[in-house]
């Protein structure tokens, strides 16, 4: 069972997660966390990268995804 | 179908042979219209066969990039101080330093928006381009001051703007890509893409070239 707070007994809290707005669109793709609720959560956001050329990418440029825009 | 109408805007000092005249600069021919009052004096040099050729061009920056062009039609208003022993006198439309269209005679009377009709057939590089030449030449030596005098030009373009449009914002403001080329990297090699390479549900970033 997820736990999202923890209370001592003498009052004090210990970990409290209910104002937490982690969730998983907006965590990297791959990444974990618990949400409000506590729940596990495995982030789906993806990010790539795109860039604006006046010519012709470098095959060393970027990564898998990435865009090229060639102005002509 | 949209239209835009330009004024001359620049001097083109690289093509051009003509001196700065310190009383009539050149850039008094950027008044504004065709049928302003203020002109731009270009010499003809001195000298048997002496010419003399002057380059101006339009502010193009507000046509949308990608547009197809229908039609241009450009007016103008310019003189020649006198037409003895000058020949030839001209006037052009020009692309670079293409004329387009049918040169016309510069007579010693400047009216109002003379037009050089409707051009066609072409493209959005070469109006990208346009100008107005001014062309004169002395037949055999002679000294007597002979100088055309420039008031002014418009160019009005009949175009059709692209479907595919993209924009990317930089400092704040919305900038229009011109002529994109698209490329996506998969397997670690850049493939050319036609149409938007962009794929739903991923989010994207701008990148600086290193």
């Amino acid at each position: 069972m997820a736990a999202n707070k923890v209370v001592l007994a003498n009052g004090a809290t210990l970990i409290d997660l209910t104002s937490d707005t982690v969730a998983a669109g907006s965590l990297l793709s791959g990444a974990t966390a618990h949400d409000a609720s506590g729940a596990a959560i495995t982030g789906t956001l993806i990010v790539n990268g795109y860039y604006v050329l006046s010519s012709a990418p470098s095959s060393s440029l970027g990564v898998d995804g990435d865009i090229a825009i060639v102005e002509g | 179908m949209a239209t835009l109408t330009v004024d001359l805007s620049s001097y083109d000092y690289a093509n051009s042979t003509a001196v700065e005249n310190t009383t009539r600069p050149f850039p008094n021919a950027f008044a504004g219209s065709a049928s302003t009052g203020d002109y731009a004096s270009i010499d003809v040099p001195d000298g048997a066969n002496a010419d003399v050729t002057s380059y101006y061009r339009f502010d193009l920056s507000a046509l949308p990039a990608g547009a197809t062009i229908n039609s241009v039609v450009v007016k103008y208003k310019a003189r020649i101080s006198s037409t003895s022993y000058i020949s030839p006198r001209t006037i052009s439309v020009v692309s670079g330093t293409t004329v387009k269209g049918t040169a016309q005679t510069l007579g010693t009377t400047a009216a109002d928006d003379k037009t050089f009709g409707q051009i066609t057939g072409l493209s959005e590089a070469e109006v990208r381009t346009l100008g107005i030449k001014l062309y004169a030449k002395r037949g055999r030596s002679v000294t007597t001051p002979r100088f055309i005098m420039m008031y002014g030009a418009t160019l009005t373009i009949d175009y059709t703007e692209s479907a595919d449009r993209y924009y990317v914002k930089e400092s704040d403001d919305w900038r229009q890509l011109r002529n994109p080329t698209f490329y996506r990297k998969e397997s670690g090699f850049w493939v050319k893409k036609s149409g938007s390479p962009f794929v739903a549900g991923v989010n994207y970033t701008h990148k600086e070239e290193r």
